[in-house]
């Protein structure tokens, strides 16, 4: 293989002296890309630009440039995501920023045309530092992206989590929870914790667990709504299930569980009234 | 023989027990002929059963509670379980396979409704 050390200075060599144009046409074609969506300002894109280069000489005066724990390369990597991050936050496309990559590892291909005394196996040597340090920036935008997602996807599983399942105070010692559609394990259990927890908390007496709004209920589901109504009891509060619909009564039925502890009424209304009545709260029209 | 609880009068027609961390609950029925005698001593209407220090209710601890709630029953007297913790609740919550035969309240000024 090529001496590693030659083609590095080569390659810096061949940097230095066409910086001037490398920064420029850089610089151009990032204001084309981000300038005009208003993703990064001018005096960042130029900045950016220089910076770039600089990073890149850096990981080319290294030891071992291609060592991805290597101070350089890690200072590298990490300013590509850090730009990444930037134009995602912005609402930017990542693929454009792929391609600005792909582009600038042509452009430095393209500066290396010149050196018409570069043997083949010098070339190759070349082609393949540059490719692989241009695919480990791709791979860190790659895992930007991927981080930014999941980051996404999880605050939209908790606002989710937290709205889906709002538990209300609607009265001294009265909660509400009004369950809206599929409640599986995992949810029933989330919902079991925090109703638990909002119990102690407001110190309540009664919950009225509306059911309306669960799509679909299995024996699975019936069991897991008795499993909360026994811990609410278990807390010093009494649970009143309410909205139950036939094929939730059918599937609470086929359970073949003993539910004489379970309080049941129509509507959420009626378990409202269940509820002011086990606390001696009475409810009454003002006369006019 | 030392008794692994404290007991505390309450009013004119209740008891506090609470458990200390030698209570065995395997052995619960060793325990309740003790108990007994001293509710039909004390005239008890209510034995009030303070779980705020009993991290885990287990089925061997559910069963000492269902021996404990029996023994009350048949003197008239009620059990009732306070200050469970929210996650006590919660994992005995989804070990019950039938009613809860005892009464819980959250402390001792706020009965069961």
């Amino acid at each position: 293989m090529e001496n590693e050390g030659a083609i590095q200075a080569l390659l810096i060599a061949q940097l230095q002296l066409k910086i001037g144009t490398l920064t420029e046409t850089i610089e151009k074609r990032g204001r084309d890309i981000f300038g005009d969506r208003n993703l990064m300002s001018l005096d960042e894109i130029t900045d950016a630009s220089v910076e770039f280069l600089e990073l890149i000489v850096a990981v080319l005066q290294s030891p071992e440039p291609l060592q991805a724990r290597g101070p350089a390369f890690m200072a590298l990597t990490r300013f590509i995501s850090e730009i990444a991050q930037q134009i995602l936050v912005r609402g930017g496309d990542m693929e454009q920023f792929l391609r600005y990559i792909m582009f600038m590892q042509r452009l430095f291909l393209e500066s290396l045309e010149e050196r018409a005394d570069m043997s083949f196996s010098e070339a190759r040597a070349v082609l393949l530092l540059l490719a692989t340090l241009f695919n480990e920036m791709m791979l860190s935008v790659f895992h930007t992206y991927l981080d930014e997602r999941e980051e996404t996807i999880r605050a939209q599983q908790d606002e989710l989590k937290q709205t889906s399942t709002p538990i209300t105070s609607i009265w001294d010692g009265v909660l509400t929870l009004p369950i809206i559609g599929t409640l599986d394990s995992q949810r029933a259990l989330v919902i079991m914790e925090r109703l638990l927890t909002k119990i102690e908390s407001e110190r309540a007496r009664a919950v009225v667990m509306d059911v309306t709004g669960v799509q679909t209920v299995d024996s699975q589901v019936a069991h897991h709504l008795i499993q909360m109504t026994r811990a609410v009891r278990l807390m010093g509060a009494s649970a009143i299930l309410t909205g139950i619909r036939p094929d939730i009564a059918r599937a609470l039925t086929s359970l073949d569980i003993e539910l004489t502890d379970v309080t049941t009424r129509a509507t959420l209304s009626d378990g409202l009234k269940e509820a002011f009545r086990l606390m001696n709260i009475e409810v009454r029209e003002k006369p006019v | 023989m030392r008794r692994p609880w404290h007991l505390t009068k309450i009013g004119s027609a209740g008891l506090l027990l609470e458990p200390s961390e030698g209570l065995d609950p395997s052995a619960g029925l060793d325990y309740v002929e003790d108990l007994v005698r001293v509710l039909l001593a004390s005239d008890s209407r209510y034995l009030y059963y303070d779980v705020k220090d009993v991290a885990v209710i287990d089925p061997v601890y559910y069963q000492w509670l269902l021996q404990l709630e029996r023994s009350c029953r048949l003197l008239g007297t009620v059990l009732v379980i306070l200050h469970m913790r929210p996650e006590t609740a919660f994992a005995l919550g989804r070990d019950l396979d039938g009613p809860i035969s005892f009464s819980c309240a959250q402390s001792l000024d706020r009965p069961p409704v």
